[in-house]
């Protein structure tokens, strides 16, 4: 797992170097211009990340660490795909009910055994919110298909 | 003495029954406007800017400067509680201060914070009221060059924040520089990493990364733990009546950063737009660097959490140096009330102390009297956040999420960095798993883009020469301080080498 | 019978369905009952609270409802990001709709310029333009440069730092046109902040700025700072002794639109009903006040005429901004 995670970022390194070939290394004065920067930093990134990466890939190989999967791992995919879902749905929705249905299901992730109190946290925590940020404080929250 | 005459003259001012009214009015609300993730002094004001108009200016100012400490209070309490700061000035106090209520001293950190908070704040209003003139002198000196050096000298410093793997820290401080990049090159106009997007035209906001990396990651991280499997949290309950106050050794261990602190915040806070997270920061790796223990940093050690705290709250104090002395502003926050300045018909400049006494020192005083107004506020406040934490964490998790993503919308109303926010909150969860810093990456985006920007504007005047950075007298003692830096390591390191061949000769 | 009913409840559910879809669209009728007392004005404000654009347009509501001269409601929104691209943006998804209302300022221009955010200037109707914000060519106090001539002279053997907020700012036109205009030997360099960049120069790293006179009118009187041009096309009544470029011989006069734009497409009436509006709000003294408290130079153009400004507006920042590279033809 871990060497997947320097793996990508080594990756983006490249990428972000790549990338940053593109802008003016100086400007029109002859001075550090808009490229200098990306790219300086793009190298360092390689070289570190690259690094990082080995250093993993090497204990892979040697150990043969086998992929253990976390206990909990369910746990935070489904909330992960929750809070997505309650994302993309914000505009579609509206905030209030979108906040509503989000956590209710966040709470049927963690604390499944009490519907009871999971049904009220999901009415108040989102009203709170609303009153506190809409409110109170304008803050505009989306207002979806059914008009609030 | 003129600074007593004028404090009181300030005082006399802003105590009346109506002014400390709206004074503790705009303490309680800027504190829960400064909880909900994202919002931080800067927003506070801006959005509750509006209230305030229809007041009398010398009132309107005072109820600013409540919300203004109320909102920064409020934003260390998510910091300490659960580990988002809601502005770049309080990421430093995360670090020792989230640790601080894992190991269930809530109630001694936030104490010690507001106290530290307190402190800086009265260093800060005393040196302001003694030597506000002379340091009109230091800060009008403060041009690129000398902003370069000092938000160099804070990259250094993030060194030090990195942690053990100083491979991971390298990876992450570069990773934060590299996505300060996005945006329109403020020099030359060039887009850089937009792929023309507009949303993206004005780079990425550091705050829907700092709540990602650090709210959301660090949800995902306890979730992981299996935090939402345990019951009441026995371990952060407040039982005994000594859980309340911070223990005697945590008093003595911090008094030295108290005053430390205080005055590094104070004079970093005067600079033109550095302020409160480059002082935060340096207080933060100074006390780490003196400290015969440094080792606790990091893991819940008292003066972590009193170095930063001291030391943003000074320089907020200090950032109204420029404000009033010259009418430029030093911060985010500054700004925005020079703003309200106008509004009012006050003419910020140089003149305004001397033309609107009685505006100038009431809103120094009334910046004190917040400061003590927390204080009280505080103590109230403070078994109520303790029963937070008290909650079932499974059941804080939808109150959490719900603040980070709703929080993070309602800043700019924007989908765009509803996303960046999510996506980092998954970044943020691997890097804390293996061991990166998340810190090091808000800080270097913040502190990226001003360095890059310094220095070019820099070599744009030079015609690029760097010999700017000697021939300027303050931009030389910052150089000498930078290669302090970058020195002593080496020596140290050298030492080492040299140390470790005679110990393999004895053994040969 | 049954079969009428279900119709009923069928249409309603629709009806509703497509009420609550499309907001206030539904109700794009003809002109002559317009504005209705039913509906609520949205007025976007493309930036946050507290910043120039905010603060004209709420002063314009508020001049609005002290005399009565819209019979609804006016809600205003800030709808902040990107440079002005989601608030016009969502202007632009309102097309047609006479209750959506919006003001401008400099980014209306220079955003499509460097991006593309689905909209122009040419995407909205044009209703006035009731201000211009004109700058000041601004030196430290302490300098040797009196007058403008004695700048443009200095600047013939050493080149000038000119700082400025913003690359394609109306700050950065109003330096560069005044450049060629004078053939200085000087530089751009940009800024971010207005604290940064006036401490640049009061700590002589800038040889001079362009400021907005309300951020530097407390460091001219103290002497901090001296101006010693404005870009507007006549001098501003509270500093009658600062010259304009224009008097002076160089043709600077570019300046940030303050204006006020409906949706596209709306109807002729309704553009000329705030046309006519604007006109009432133009001549009242709140609005004097408004002009003069933050130093603006008080340009007004309506309808056709506000289109002819951003017509040549636009082409002046773009031919300046791709000469520059800024932006790629």
């Amino acid at each position: 797992m871990r060497a997947i995670f320097s793996g990508i970022l080594f990756i983006f390194s490249i990428y972000f170097t790549i990338k940053g070939f593109e802008y003016d290394y100086v400007n029109h004065s002859g001075q550090v211009g808009p490229g200098f920067f990306p790219l300086w930093i793009g190298i360092l990134l390689v070289v570190f990340t690259g690094i990082a990466f080995f250093k993993d890939l090497k204990v892979v190989l040697k150990e043969k660490v086998s992929f253990r999967k976390p206990i909990h791992l369910n746990s935070i995919l489904l909330l992960l795909a929750a809070t997505f879902l309650f994302i993309a749905l914000l505009n579609v929705l509206g905030a209030v009910i979108a906040m509503v249905l989000y956590v209710f299901a966040v709470l049927l992730i963690l604390n499944r055994e009490r519907l009871i109190l999971n049904t009220i946290i999901s009415v108040t925590v989102p009203m709170g919110t609303y009153l506190l940020l809409d409110v109170w404080l304008n803050a505009g929250f989306p207002t979806g298909i059914f008009g609030f | 003495m003129d600074i007593i005459e004028n404090l009181l003259m300030g005082f006399s001012v802003a105590v009346s029954p109506i002014n400390l009214l709206f004074l503790t009015i705009g303490a309680f609300v800027g504190m829960i406007v400064g909880i909900i993730p994202g919002f931080g002094p800067t927003a506070g004001i801006a959005i509750l800017l509006s209230l305030t108009f229809s007041m009398d200016p010398v009132t309107a100012v005072i109820m600013l400067a409540g919300i203004y400490y109320g909102s920064m209070y409020g934003g260390t309490i998510t910091s300490i509680l659960i580990n988002t700061p809601g502005e770049s000035a309080t990421v430093a106090s995360t670090f020792d201060g989230y640790p601080l209520a894992k190991k269930g001293r809530v109630g001694p950190a936030l104490v010690m914070q507001a106290v530290a908070s307190f402190v800086g704040g009265t260093i800060g209003v005393i040196l302001i009221a003694g030597f506000a003139p002379t340091f009109a002198k230091v800060a009008r000196s403060f041009g690129p060059p000398e902003f370069f050096l000092l938000i160099a000298i804070g990259l250094l410093a993030l060194i030090v924040v990195m942690g053990d793997n100083k491979i991971n820290g390298a990876i992450s401080a570069l990773l934060g520089l590299a996505i300060s990049l996005v945006g329109v090159d403020v020099i030359t106009g060039t887009q850089r990493f937009t792929y023309g997007n507009p949303e993206l035209i004005n780079g990425i906001y550091f705050l829907p990364v700092a709540i990602g990396l650090f709210g959301l990651g660090e949800l995902f991280y306890s979730i992981y733990q299996g935090q939402h499997k345990e019951g009441n949290r026995e371990e952060i309950s407040f039982k005994k009546k000594g859980e309340f106050w911070p223990s005697k050794k945590e008093w003595s261990e911090s008094k030295g950063t108290f005053a430390r602190g205080s005055f590094l915040g104070f004079f970093i806070g005067m600079l033109p737009g550095a302020g409160a997270t480059v002082a935060s920061l340096l207080s933060y790796s100074l006390e780490k660097k003196v400290s015969k223990v440094s080792e606790k940093f990091g893991k819940g050690h008292m003066p972590g959490l009193v170095a930063p705290e001291t030391a943003n709250n000074a320089a907020s104090a200090g950032a109204m140096i420029p404000l009033l002395t010259l009418g430029i502003p030093g911060s985010g926050a500054t700004a925005v009330l020079l703003g309200a300045f106008l509004m009012w018909g006050l003419q910020p400049g140089p003149l305004m102390m001397s033309q609107e006494p009685e505006f100038a020192w009431g809103l120094i005083s009334s910046m004190y009297l917040g400061n003590i107004i927390l204080i009280l506020v505080n103590i109230f406040a403070i078994p109520l956040f303790i029963k937070i934490m008290r909650v079932p964490y499974k059941l804080l998790v939808p109150v959490i999420l719900i603040l980070c993503t709703v929080g993070t919308f309602s800043l700019h109303g924007s989908m765009v960095e509803t996303w960046i926010m999510l996506a980092f909150g998954v970044i943020g969860f691997f890097m804390k798993l293996y061991d990166f810093s998340p810190a090091a990456v808000v800080l270097a985006l913040v502190l990226g883009p001003m360095a890059e920007n310094a220095l070019r504007q820099t070599l744009i005047t030079t015609e690029g020469s760097f010999l700017i950075f000697v021939q300027r007298p303050v931009s030389l003692i910052l150089t000498i301080v930078i290669l302090v830096m970058l020195i002593i390591p080496f020596i140290k390191f050298i030492k080492g080498l040299f140390n470790k061949n005679i110990n393999e000769d004895k053994a040969a | 019978m049954k079969k009428k009913m279900m119709l009923l409840v069928l249409m309603i559910t629709v009806a509703l369905f497509i009420s609550a879809c499309s907001g206030d669209q539904a109700s794009s009728d003809s002109g002559e009952d317009y504005p209705s007392e039913s509906e609520t004005l949205d007025w976007t404000i493309a930036f946050g609270p507290g910043g120039g654009n905010d603060v004209m347009a709420r002063e314009m509501i508020k001049i609005m409802e002290q005399y009565d001269l819209y019979p609804g409601d006016i809600v205003p929104e800030n709808r902040e990001g990107g440079s002005g691209a989601v608030g016009w943006g969502y202007m632009q998804q309102n097309v047609g709709d006479p209750y959506q209302i919006s003001t401008t300022s400099g980014s209306f221009i220079t955003t499509p310029l460097q991006s593309d955010p689905g909209w122009d200037y040419e995407s909205f109707t044009h209703v006035a333009l009731m201000a211009t914000d004109d700058m000041f060519l601004v030196v430290p106090g302490n300098s040797d440069y009196e007058t403008l001539d004695d700048f443009i002279a200095a600047a013939k053997d050493k080149k000038m730092n000119i700082g400025g907020i913003g690359v394609a700012n109306v700050d950065r036109m109003i330096v560069e046109t005044f450049g060629k205009e004078a053939e200085l030997e000087y530089e751009y360099v940009s800024f971010n902040a207005e604290g940064q960049l006036q401490s640049a120069m009061l700590s002589n790293t800038l040889d001079a700025i362009v400021a907005n006179p309300s951020g530097v009118i407390g460091q001219l009187e103290s002497g901090d700072m001296r101006a010693l041009a404005f870009s507007g096309v006549e001098r501003l009544p509270d500093y009658a002794d600062i010259p304009t470029f224009i008097e002076s011989g160089y043709e600077v006069n570019i300046s940030m639109p303050r204006g006020v734009i409906l949706a596209g497409e709306v109807d002729e009436e309704v553009r000329q009903w705030w046309i006519d509006t604007m006109k009432k709000v133009a001549e009242t003294d709140e609005w004097a006040e408004y002009i003069s408290k933050n130093y603006l130079s008080e340009t007004i153009l309506y309808g056709d005429d506000f289109t002819e400004y951003l017509d040549e507006t636009t082409s002046v920042f773009n031919d300046i901004l791709s000469e520059l590279g800024v932006i790629e033809e």
